[in-house]
């Protein structure tokens, strides 16, 4: 148990998992990979010469801008889940334990709803004759309706209440096993709610706020639908342009391509976050911690009950 | 654990009650048909296509039990077949994707088919362009894409596609079809050009008419038929069914008009594709559709125009008037076929994308 | 014992109203329009095409979830370790299917399904399903277990628990929310799948997302709204229901 060379075997627990990826993941992103290298046929087959020329006409200034619009959306998407989603996830963290299931079935129960159909009826709300507007037009509020919908605001209205649980869930997750005792102590000690909330809960939510921040980001980058649907299809984002590109026009291998280019992306603003998580931990671990233990009140040395 | 037990409970109800509410037994592990089993005819082809009369009779017909599965675009089947999915015994592919299918030998030859009922067929599809000798398809119905006029928002004679390109007062009142080339072709044919044309400089006029078109417009939206049972809109461009079916069954306010500039005439045919389980049950549907008593009743469902000569045929009642179904000849002058052409696809695309970055 | 937090129970409420009542408004327009309020769920629950999709919806769901909340489990505990060779790799692993497109994967795996013969059918979008799905429940548990104090498993080994029993008594329970999180996420994900379902579904496999997405050109049809309404219904019904009886 001690020995290095078992310290750097990968755990057996790991390998269900692993096999499948090699055999469901890898091995068709390994045809995908393939498949960017070619050139199309003029049908749509894939002409079996090699080439990188997929990769150059990926730079073409056109596909940047459609990349710069996803990340925007992404990003914003992104910023408003997390500013509505930590508040949600405390309180369901705080809750009583059978409140807390109640609130996480409560939260997750609109997305067994059809995709379809919640962009639906947000249209029905949102929409020219929907119920914001007719509610607002008899109690003569407005006298013309107001364009909520086919336009970035219903984007943004769309996004956002479809990808929220995708942040509520792992921050949730990441704080309910924050010991609140913790916030109680450094009001003990002194602080300000202000200064509690940013100096003790903040960090330590911290790998929920990350792991909830991609579950949004990344999905959220390659989102076309509701754009389409909500916006009025009015602009292209990179997951039209990948969908277009491999149906609309055929061409699998530049398909292929663009998402070769996404995904090395995406690994790389993975690999960056993770290794100064990884660095973070290590810190952590080496360095005696600070203040207040970070194990049950149990442990021996520090009464934290209220 | 006692949480635990109640949630599992919870759930094998759910999934229990959700088993037992279907009660047919439909193939679902796409194996071939058991010798005791009914005879299934696999049907690939848009939602709510097919009329449920028109299938009830079949399987009473023919004895058979026929399974529908549904794609939304003419691309997605293309990528599916091409991928290799197999198990389909009808595919109804519009006429443009016929040449692809053909030269990717994704669907088989008729062989000789000795139909009485394909001399039933009107003048236009007993040689259609895309297929003259029936060799690999069977047409099926027909249509034209054009004008859908909302009655309560426009009062004035429509007739003409500036009604799209040329009224900044409708500002986002107007919409148009979530398709490249319909948008394009539409825009073509405005200017005067062929729908199929490819030259740069007919594209560059087209970019900047549409760039022009863009700032007033509301969307380009995939739903033709929501849109205009709202009333949301002064004008739309739609296809001829769509829009009758709104009218016979949601908004009797919405005319559809033939633009007088032309535009697109499509034709959806059914074909089999390779490896089709029963292909021979596959050619008695498509021999089938050609009755004109079933096409009659199709019309009556979907209000696409019939490849079949039933315009004297009293059933119709009052749609044999109808000129978006039935167009005169003279009114079809300057509609266009789409033409498989994969140089042009990529034109068509590339304005498609500048188009939507603006 | 509970702190009253008027703020945050009314916020919460807010956020929770914000995400039912367009559901609702859609809901009540499955009532109207028909001869009799029930109508269209008449229509709706006759209609086997539809009950077929919603059928094989749920049985799909309910593969997938058990299937990557397993091969997620074990490889979040797995990932525990700290340091081993070909971490990096996997953990790399785990995030791509977040970050690729939904139709290269759909397409790839139908490519690669066909290459191996698998035919295609309801395990063949259960397959697909897991792959993309067992990243998700991994990372929602690791994010749990990050930082989760190996104390009080180390207590009931030197209490002389085994392996085994020390996974089922103490850290399973710790892990349940987390676990349970993943399962519910990777049920939603897998339930309302287009782009992958579609390329790797079989003949007859069609699931609600297929049937509801081909039909789009139509909206949505009061059928499918029926349906949609009382997957709701039934769903907050049943979460209710089990409200009262943990009340006694």
């Amino acid at each position: 148990m001690t020995s290095k060379q078992s310290r750097r075997r990968p755990p057996l627990l790991i390998l269900p998992s692993l096999a499948w990826f090699i055999v469901f993941l890898i091995i068709p992103i390994g045809i995908v990979l393939l498949y960017s290298i070619r050139h199309k046929g003029a049908y749509g087959q894939i002409d079996w010469h090699l080439s990188l020329d997929n990769y150059r006409r990926a730079f073409e200034p056109i596909y940047l801008l459609i990349v710069v619009r996803s990340l925007w959306l992404a990003a914003y998407t992104t910023a408003i889940c997390l500013a509505l989603s930590y508040p949600l996830a405390y309180f369901m963290a705080r809750s009583s334990d059978s409140a807390k299931k109640i609130l996480l079935a409560l939260v997750i129960i609109p997305f067994w709803t059809n995709f379809v159909i919640r962009v639906y009826s947000l249209k029905l709300v949102l929409g020219e004759n929907g119920t914001i507007n007719t509610i607002l037009m008899k109690l003569q509020l407005i006298t013309v309706p107001l364009q909520l919908v086919d336009n970035q605001f219903g984007v943004s209205i769309g996004m956002v209440y479809n990808y929220l649980p995708f942040m509520v869930l792992p921050m949730y997750v990441a704080l309910d096993k924050f010991d609140f005792t913790l916030m109680d102590a450094a009001y003990d000690l002194g602080a300000t709610k202000t200064q509690t909330i940013l100096r003790v809960l903040l960090p330590l939510s911290l790998p929920g706020i990350v792991t909830g921040s991609l579950f949004v980001f990344i999905p959220a980058f390659g989102e076309f639908v509701i754009p389409d649907l909500l916006g009025g299809s009015q602009s292209m984002y990179v997951g039209t342009l990948i969908t277009e590109t491999f149906l609309k026009s055929r061409d699998g291998p530049f398909g292929s391509a663009l998402s070769s280019f996404l995904v090395l992306f995406a690994m790389g603003a993975f690999m960056f976050v993770l290794s100064r998580q990884a660095a973070a931990d290590e810190t952590q671990r080496l360095r005696p911690l600070e203040g207040p233990a970070l194990t049950p009140a149990a442990d021996a040395g520090v009464s934290l009950h209220v | 654990m006692m949480k635990l037990s109640r949630w599992a409970v919870l759930l094998l109800v759910v999934s229990a009650v959700a088993c037992t509410k279907s009660g047919d037994k439909s193939p679902d592990t796409g194996t071939a048909a058991v010798a005791a089993a009914p005879k299934v005819l696999n049907l690939y082809c848009w939602a709510n296509y097919f009329s449920p009369e028109v299938i009830k009779r079949f399987e009473e017909k023919a004895k058979v039990k026929v399974n529908m599965d549904f794609f939304s675009s003419n691309e997605e089947l293309l990528a599916k077949l091409q991928a290799g999915a197999r198990g389909y015994d009808l595919i109804v592919p519009t006429a443009y994707l016929v040449k692809a299918l053909k030269e990717l030998k994704l669907i088989v030859p008729l062989g000789k088919l000795d139909w009485p009922e394909l001399q039933g067929l009107t003048g236009r599809f007993r040689a259609p362009d895309f297929d003259p000798t029936h060799e690999y398809t069977i047409p099926y119905s027909w249509g034209t894409t054009g004008i859908a006029v909302n009655r309560a928002k426009v009062k004035a004679k429509v007739d003409s596609m500036s009604w799209f390109f040329d009224h900044p007062e409708l500002k986002g009142q107007v919409t148009m079809l979530d398709d490249a080339p319909s948008v394009i072709g539409a825009a073509l044919k405005y200017l005067g050009y062929s729908y199929n044309e490819s030259g740069d400089e007919a594209f560059a006029k087209v970019k900047a008419l549409l760039s022009k078109q863009k700032k007033f417009l509301k969307s380009y939206t995939p739903e033709s038929q929501p849109v205009l049972e709202s009333g949301e809109v002064a004008i739309a461009q739609a296809y001829s069914g769509d829009v009758l079916q709104v009218k016979s069954r949601k908004n009797p306010n919405i005319d559809f008009v033939l633009p007088k500039e032309g535009s697109e005439l499509f034709v959806d045919s059914l074909a089999i594709p390779t490896g089709a389980p029963s292909p021979a049950l596959a050619k008695e549907f498509m021999r089938f559709t050609l009755q004109k008593d079933i096409a009659v009743v199709q019309v009556k469902h979907l209000f696409f125009s019939p490849v079949v000569e039933i315009s004297k045929m009293p059933e119709l009642g009052a749609l044999a008037a109808n000129v978006a179904v039935f167009p005169s000849d003279a009114s079809l002058i300057k509609f266009e076929m789409m033409q498989e052409n994969p140089d042009r696809i990529e034109k068509i695309q590339r304005l498609w994308t500048e188009l939507k970055s603006m | 014992m509970s702190k009253r937090r008027p703020v945050l129970v009314t916020y919460t409420a807010f956020l929770l109203l914000f995400l039912y009542f367009p559901l609702f408004v859609l809901s009540v327009s499955s009532f109207r329009g028909g001869p009799t309020f029930y109508h269209w769920y008449q229509r709706a629950f006759s209609d086997p095409q539809l009950l077929l999709a919603l059928r094989n919806s749920v049985v799909i769901g309910l593969g997938t979830t058990v299937l990557s909340t397993v091969l997620g489990t074990l490889a979040a505990l797995g990932m525990r370790k700290e340091q081993f060779w070909g971490r990096v790799f996997f953990e790399s692993l785990l995030n791509l299917p977040l970050v690729l497109p939904e139709i290269v994967m759909g397409l790839a795996m139908l490519v690669w399904f066909v290459f191996l013969n698998i035919t295609l059918g309801l395990f063949s979008v259960v397959l697909a399903h897991t792959t993309f799905t067992v990243s998700y429940v991994t990372l929602i548990i690791l994010a749990r277990l990050k930082g989760m104090d190996p104390l009080l498993e180390e207590a009931a080994a030197d209490l002389g628990a085994t392996p085994w029993r020390t996974f089922l008594r103490v850290t399973l329970p710790l892990l349940l929310p987390a676990v349970v999180s993943g399962a519910l996420l990777a049920f939603t994900l897998s339930f309302d799948d287009f782009l992958i379902t579609f390329f790797t579904a079989g003949v007859g496999s069609d699931t609600l997302p297929l049937r509801i997405y081909s039909m789009m050109r139509f909206g949505v049809t009061p059928e499918m709204n029926a349906i949609s309404s009382a997957m709701l219904f039934l769903t907050l019904g049943a979460v209710l229901t089990v409200f009262r009886l943990r009340k006694d």
